[in-house]
């Protein structure tokens, strides 16, 4: 039978969808629906709402039947019931929860300039130049000794994919940045990052040094893989991906804005996926 | 003792006396802060027949020993005082920055009493505290008057509290503004500051708070970060704000509609939800110091005829200017919302005063003339927003509205009372008892009125927080004491003080090892909720002594009935007897000299008069 399942807000995020239509044998109860949705290939729940071990969402999930609230996860489901799933302070139905004109996906497609180059870890260097008082060399076990820090981010590409609140985890490049004393008054106001295979992004210092803005070693809990910029990427949540330079390997802070390679291709510098600001004007 | 700065400011408004004096490190042990030393202050110091409006009560403004701390949402205060709307026990709190800047000046709670003869405001730096004229402040909204605070003494750091005009003219209503937005909302703490004609309390300081033991007290704000970072519930609020809880209501019938006649409303449901509210904020993330969440909002908004610039709104007024007075349309609850914070009035008690009014009229009890001109049908955005004017301004219709439900139903009525939503005096917020049951007895039995922070029952009943099976939200069982621990860990958490949104996701015995760390006192869980029961105790011998009884625990006839769609509603009756027993009360609602006795409060045995009729 065709079971109907709507996820609402936070749960939606984390299934990567807010409706799902399953497909349950004749005579299936709501623990098996419990089951199948939680268990959905691409599903991202973590253990606050889904108990891998019992297969089954936790107590803070809700599971409504039509309009009654059930809490006997025995209780059998008919083919054409619609099912609600959700969490008291659940947020946002939908549509919209995505920046305009973005579609949710489950996959991570891979987009890049170039080739996937092969950059060991123990070969890694991240340097700090321009308008700074000392100059920074950082090696990868420099990096180590930074504080870490892990957060969950979205991630919208401008060619229109979104991914979201999946778990990152890397160094601020503000903490980096402090390490070399960008020069102040009058001084640094823009940083062009460099990558492998001379791509560059550009960014407003204030933008760079956002708290949200990584040096990412991790993404949801293993290492970057090289497809997707490890071993050490740039993450910046709130602009489109373009800014988050793979394989990222330096920064030049200057006084005036230097355009990165899509950014001097008509590419929107500020590139605020909210505002749907995608190509400069 | 680390945690506590160690001293108290006294500001005596009509000798214009400031005096600094030690906090009592026993008092500090038996009620750790915040609330906690609210409570017994103002009990001390407000005898039972003060007017809140008087010089003779007293206004405190606590921090707690986690405040001016990294611990993540401790940047809070809470102000206690007795309530000019309610006339019972009133405390209410408010996060942002404030509450850090008290204990940067070196002070954990100033107590104001007292009248100024003329408009003052007070000035307190880590090194001066003074009463200055604010003749040029009064008048000014509340929002403007904290920069135009921060230009004039050239301090763009400055962190002003602050009431509007209508806290001014004594609106009963009314909050104080901190921080450019976040309110220490319901009971009227704002009228108390007009009526002893203190605009503003501005704060300065550089100090920094003792801790015990740092180095364990820094790695439990790391684990706490990076679990609140995990957090569903922390997720949707980073998304969505605390908005994010109307989508879950709608479904649930928790949300009231119409003047609480309804739990249910397709056509709001459908436009008014939290990513609609996402879609009209300009800045998506704001937070209060230390608050990893980010729950606030920003909004700007360039419409015909309405400009905004300012916080976006939470929950509680979402569901109140919505469906509460059938309105479906977002950009008037913003605007409403801008111009509660300016006026400085409560939004859930004048939304709700406004639903009555729009009930009065539909049922032709309030005439056309005496609105004003106002057409006050339901959701009418004109009536909304005119009826916030009249309320802040005091004047027409608002001047009664703005004295609160109960008072307005008792001057107007013709069976007006029937429709007037209250316990206590106070008007519900916007959590349906008959959605989830625990609320009734938690409404009932709250210490300042109906409450849902004082006692977060839903998580009880929801899931949210506990690691066992929810309490089923449509049974009786059990609710009593389910409600008597949750408004127990509540006040405590108000003592520390930890915004619910963190607080509520540790344990009691994190908490304690958090405030050992803090203070270098040792704490054990069963202790902090034995300080929040004390409390609690203590809140309650302050209203008998106000007049109130068990007759009181009651709510609006309307509640006890099911919603015009149908549904369940609560056994209140049932629910009141397991809360009394839980709590050690008499069945009349009464702690016993036993009780008041096992939680070190003797003395307040005596001032009830609990010995003499043998307890």
């Amino acid at each position: 039978m065709k079971v109907s399942v709507t996820l609402v807000g936070i749960l939606a995020q984390y299934a990567g969808a807010p409706e799902v239509e399953i497909h349950l044998p004749e005579g299936a109860r709501l623990a098996d629906l419990h089951r199948v949705v939680g268990g959905r290939p691409g599903s991202r729940f973590p253990s606050e709402v889904w108990d891998p071990a019992a297969e089954r969402f936790t107590a803070c999930v809700r599971t409504f039947v039509g309009e009654e609230d059930v809490e006997d996860l025995s209780r059998p489901l008919a083919s054409g019931d619609r099912v609600t799933l959700l969490t008291m302070i659940a947020g946002g139905l939908r549509p919209g929860f995505l920046p305009p004109n973005q579609r949710l996906t489950e996959k991570f497609p891979v987009l890049h300039l170039g080739p996937v180059p092969a950059i060991p870890e123990a070969t890694w260097q991240f340097t700090v130049e321009g308008e700074v008082e000392a100059p920074i060399h950082l090696t990868r076990s420099d990096l180590q000794t930074l504080p870490r820090t892990v957060q969950r981010s979205d991630f919208h590409c401008v060619t229109g994919w979104s991914r979201l609140g999946d778990e990152w985890e890397g160094v601020r490049v503000r903490d980096v940045l402090a390490l070399a004393i960008p020069t102040g008054r009058d001084g640094a106001g823009f940083a062009l990052f460099l990558a492998e295979g001379g791509y560059t992004t550009d960014l407003a210092l204030a933008d760079a040094t956002a708290t949200d803005v990584l040096l990412a070693v991790k993404f949801n809990g293993a290492p970057l893989t090289p497809e997707h910029g490890g071993p050490v990427r740039l993450l910046v949540p709130s602009k489109y991906a373009y800014k988050s330079a793979k394989w990222v390997r330096g920064v030049v802070l200057s006084r005036e804005r230097q355009l990165g390679y899509w950014e001097s291709r008509g590419y929107s510098t500020s590139a605020d996926p909210w505002k749907d600001d995608r190509y400069s004007r | 003792m680390s945690g506590y700065m160690g001293k108290l400011l006294w500001v005596d408004l009509t000798q214009g006396k400031i005096e600094s004096l030690p906090l009592d490190g026993g008092l500090a042990r038996d009620y750790i802060g915040g609330v906690g030393l609210g409570t017994r202050l103002v009990y001390d110091l407000v005898a039972r027949d003060t007017d809140p409006l008087s010089p003779e009560n007293h206004l405190v403004f606590a921090a707690g020993p986690l405040t001016g701390t990294t611990f993540p949402t401790s940047s809070r205060y809470e102000v206690c005082t007795r309530s000019p709307q309610t006339g019972i026990w009133l405390d209410a709190g408010a996060s942002g920055k404030w509450g850090a800047e008290l204990k940067r000046t070196g002070y954990d709670a100033i107590v104001i009493h007292g009248a100024s003869p003329r408009p003052a405001y007070l000035l307190v730096t880590g090194e001066t505290a003074e009463l200055r004229d604010a003749a040029d402040l009064w008048g000014q909204d509340a929002i403007e008057v904290q920069g135009y605070l921060r230009t004039r003494l050239g301090e763009r750091a400055l962190k002003v509290a602050a009431i509007g005009p209508a806290g001014e003219r004594q609106v009963l209503i009314t909050s104080i503004i901190n921080d450019e937005g976040r309110v220490a909302g319901r009971g009227g703490a704002g009228a108390v500051m007009g009526s002893k004609k203190l605009k503003a309390i501005a704060l300065r300081g550089r100090r920094q708070v003792p801790l015990a033991r740092p180095e364990p007290f820094r790695q439990r704000v790391k684990e706490v970060l990076a679990a609140l970072g995990r957090s569903p519930t922390s997720q949707a609020l980073a998304r969505w704000g605390t908005s994010a809880n109307i989508d879950a209501a709608w479904i649930t019938g928790d949300v009231p509609v119409q003047n609480w006649r309804r739990r249910a409303w397709k056509q709001g449901q459908a436009r008014i939800t939290s990513q609609k509210v996402a879609d009209l904020v300009a800045q998506r993330y704001g937070a209060c110091l230390y608050c990893p969440i980010k729950c606030s909002r920003w909004v700007r908004l360039e419409r015909e005829g309405l400009s905004l610039d300012g916080p976006g709104p939470e929950y509680q007024t979402l569901a109140t200017f919505g469906p509460l007075l059938l309105n479906d349309n977002l950009e008037v609850v913003l605007a409403a919302n801008d111009l509660c914070n300016r006026y400085g009035l409560d939004t859930v008690s004048a939304g709700a005063a406004i639903a009555f009014a729009m009930e009065a009229y539909e049922r032709g009890i309030v005439s056309p003339s005496e609105a004003g001109g106002l057409d006050l049908s339901w959701g009418n955005p004109r009536a909304i927003l005119g009826l916030l004017r009249q309320m802040g301004e005091r004047r027409g219709l608002g001047e009664l509205l703005g004295q609160g439900v109960k008072r307005a139903a008792e001057v107007l009525g013709r069976g007006s009372q029937e429709f007037a939503l209250h316990v206590k005096g106070m008007e519900p917020p916007m959590h349906d008892p008959r959605a989830f049951f625990a609320m009734a007895v938690n409404y009932a039995t709250g210490p300042r009125g109906p409450d849902h922070m004082r006692g977060y029952a839903l998580a009880h009943e929801t899931g949210l927080w506990s690691k066992g099976a929810p309490a089923s939200r449509f049974s009786d069982e059990g609710k009593g004491e389910g409600v008597r621990l949750a408004q127990d860990r509540s006040t405590m958490l108000n003592c520390l003080i930890l915004c619910v949104f963190c607080g509520q996701a540790l344990s009691v015995d994190d908490l304690a090892e958090v405030l050992t760390w803090t203070t270098g006192e040792p704490y054990t869980g069963g202790e902090l909720l034995m300080v929040g029961e004390r409390i609690v105790n203590l809140q309650r011998a302050f209203n008998l002594r106000c007049g109130v009884s068990g007759a009181d625990d009651t709510l609006p006839p309307r509640l006890l009935r099911a919603a015009e769609e149908g549904g369940r509603v609560p056994d209140l009756a049932r629910q009141l007897q397991d809360y009394y027993a839980a709590r050690g009360w008499t069945a009349d609602g009464v702690p016993t000299a036993q009780k008041l006795a096992e939680l070190g409060l003797g003395g307040v045995s005596r001032d009830l008069g609990l010995e003499a009729r043998g307890g």
